[in-house]
């Protein structure tokens, strides 16, 4: 009776270990010799597997840390090349060491958001929350872009109300994530951009050309980009960013595609209306 | 994911507020220092997270459980020794152990010896519990944390009564069960230097109120002092800070900041050569605390806040 109660037990805590990350062992309510001897043999099993994922989660580590101090020791020596070239190109210019110059720097807008990104996922930015006016974080924003917007020819259409919509969040944070899906619309899209923002969420939109190259599913992992080269100074960070900062606030990110008259691509940022209570 | 988060977690004692709305999360493989003055609520908030006391408000999230079931699950795969652990004073290290073995129906026989072994309590022999050292009996403690194999231990002032010996080991132990076991851990301390070897965050705490978390490289950047010149061009002014200024040690941190490690004394002389090459200076400070510095002035800050 007791025995199969136990075994029953040890079944319910076998699937729970099994489920979760943990150092959980069996534990017996009978201490029944059997019962006492096949736990020790499964908890030494368990113990065995335990170790391979601890060692795999630290070389996993290390390769995170070293990735993140390489983006940040590589910054210093690079500035200073571009320094001394300028200064060569002062004395004696060419067509050639402007070109350097140009590689060199958009070298440098790679390492900066690969460091970035790196910082993020070692969870090393810190999250200061606070109440924010979602509507004057996008006005600011777009003011900033309002050049570029024009500059391509877009139609913009704001759809920002008068009236403050507030959620809790880190403001530099949710500043950093509208930037980069701005950004983002501005690189990719074209003809006409579209922003909204209702209690729940902000959807950005706007008109895309090869909308068949266009992976939805991967849009937001890191170094997707559709320019192989990376020439343009296109990382492919730039929404992995914005997701990485979404989620660490508990927001979500979603893209869509739709096909009317034109092709284009909606981003909804879903913030979490759960946390607002002042 | 995080191992725990409080939100807006409050505990009030009569008129006087011990922990007012502290919101923190502790990642996965943390070692998270909980540094405060005493009074200042740490432990108040590690009884709260332990059970040991309730919250009048706010919410607390261990292993990702909210419900009051959830915890009592979660709280399974914790360990923790906060203020004295329920100990028998009349019985041995190895007897107490034996005990709490059965009791928690661990099947292994060698859980006690190893637990004991990996504390360095392993030669106390017949004494009994009431008459160890206070060093002693925090190690008891730990090793009594450790007999049921937790993902997150909670530890309340660990080097308290410690000898210089003890610290030393017990910061060993914490961070061999850390890398090894991959145990997170939380330890408080009143002592920022002592977690400072250890520690992979920190959350400093005053009054009842966190007024700060930072990781341990935010802290070491905080501590190291050096020049911070703010230019409108970090390119050129690195150019001249090594041909014209002759230093080597620095750092490009951001768009526009360099950090001068060397010579930083010298403030007039860099912003001087680096006007007269053609480099607009916007800001030059010399920055960094010591620890204890650092410590002080935060809590200061929190204070008056």
């Amino acid at each position: 009776m007791f025995i199969k109660k136990d075994i029953r037990n040890l079944n319910k805590q076998l699937a729970l270990i099994k489920t979760t990350d943990t150092n959980t062992r069996l534990t017996t309510e009978t201490f029944d010799k059997d019962i006492t001897e096949l736990c020790n043999s499964m908890n030494a099993v368990l113990d065995e597997r335990r170790e391979a994922v601890i060692e795999a989660e630290k070389t996993n580590a290390e390769f995170k840390r070293a990735v993140t101090n390489i983006s940040h020791d590589l910054r210093t020596p690079l500035t200073s090349a571009i320094g001394y070239l300028q200064m060569v190109r002062q004395e004696n210019d060419s067509a050639n060491l402007a070109i350097i110059e140009e590689r060199l720097k958009s070298l440098t807008t790679l390492m900066n958001s690969l460091f970035e990104y790196t910082k993020l996922i070692e969870g090393r930015v810190m999250y200061n929350p606070g109440k924010v006016n979602l509507c004057d974080i996008l006005r600011d924003t777009l003011a900033q872009f309002y050049g570029d917007f024009t500059a391509k020819g877009f139609e913009v259409v704001l759809d920002i109300p008068d009236k403050p919509v507030y959620a809790v969040c880190d403001k530099s944070a949710v500043e950093r994530v509208v930037q980069n899906l701005v950004k983002n619309a501005l690189q990719h899209g074209y003809k006409r951009f579209e922003l909204c923002v209702d209690e729940t969420k902000i959807v950005f939109s706007n008109c895309v050309c090869d909308i068949e190259n266009l992976d939805v599913e991967k849009m937001f992992e890191r170094f997707y980009t559709a320019d192989l080269s990376r020439m343009s100074g296109n990382t492919g960070l730039g929404l992995a960013i914005a997701k990485e900062l979404a989620e660490v606030m508990g927001w979500k990110i979603k893209a869509e595609t739709r096909f009317s008259e034109t092709a284009s691509i909606s981003i909804a940022l879903i913030f979490n209306k759960k946390e607002v209570h002042f | 994911m995080d191992i725990l988060r409080t939100r807006n977690i409050t505990k009030t004692y009569g008129k006087t507020t011990a922990v007012e709305n502290v919101s923190l999360s502790i990642h996965k493989g943390d070692i998270y220092g909980l540094i405060g003055r005493n009074g200042a609520g740490k432990t108040t908030l590690m009884r709260m997270i332990t059970s040991l006391t309730f919250a009048d408000s706010g919410e607390l999230e261990i292993f990702g459980q909210t419900s009051e079931s959830g915890l009592n699950s979660a709280r399974k795969r914790m360990g923790s020794v906060v203020e004295m652990p329920a100990l028998y004073p009349n019985l041995t290290a190895v007897q107490n152990l034996e005990y709490y073995r059965i009791l928690r129906g661990i099947p292994d026989k060698n859980a006690v010896k190893n637990a004991l072994k990996t504390v360095n309590l392993t030669d106390t022999g017949k004494k009994k519990f009431k008459n160890f050292s206070l060093g002693m009996k925090q190690r008891l403690g730990l090793a009594l944390a450790l007999l049921n194999s937790p993902d997150f231990i909670i530890l309340d002032e660990p080097i308290n009564g410690l000898d210089p010996m003890g610290i030393v080991e017990m910061r060993e132990t914490i961070k061999r069960l850390n890398a090894e076991r991959s145990i997170t851990f939380m330890v408080s301390s009143h002592i920022l230097s002592e977690l400072s070897l250890i520690a992979t965050r920190y959350g400093i705490i005053e009054g009842g109120r966190l007024i700060k978390e930072l990781t341990a490289a935010e802290l070491q950047e905080q501590c190291q002092q050096c020049l911070s010149v703010k230019v409108d061009d970090t390119a050129k002014a690195s150019a001249i800070i090594e041909t014209v200024l002759g230093i080597t040690k620095y750092k490009v941190v951001g768009g526009d900041e360099i950090r001068i490690y060397d010579k930083y004394d010298d403030s007039s002389e860099i912003t001087y050569q680096l006007n007269a090459n053609g480099v607009r200076v916007s800001g030059v400070a010399v920055v960094g605390d010591n620890l204890e510095e650092y410590f002080v002035s935060l809590v200061e800050g929190g204070r008056k806040a």
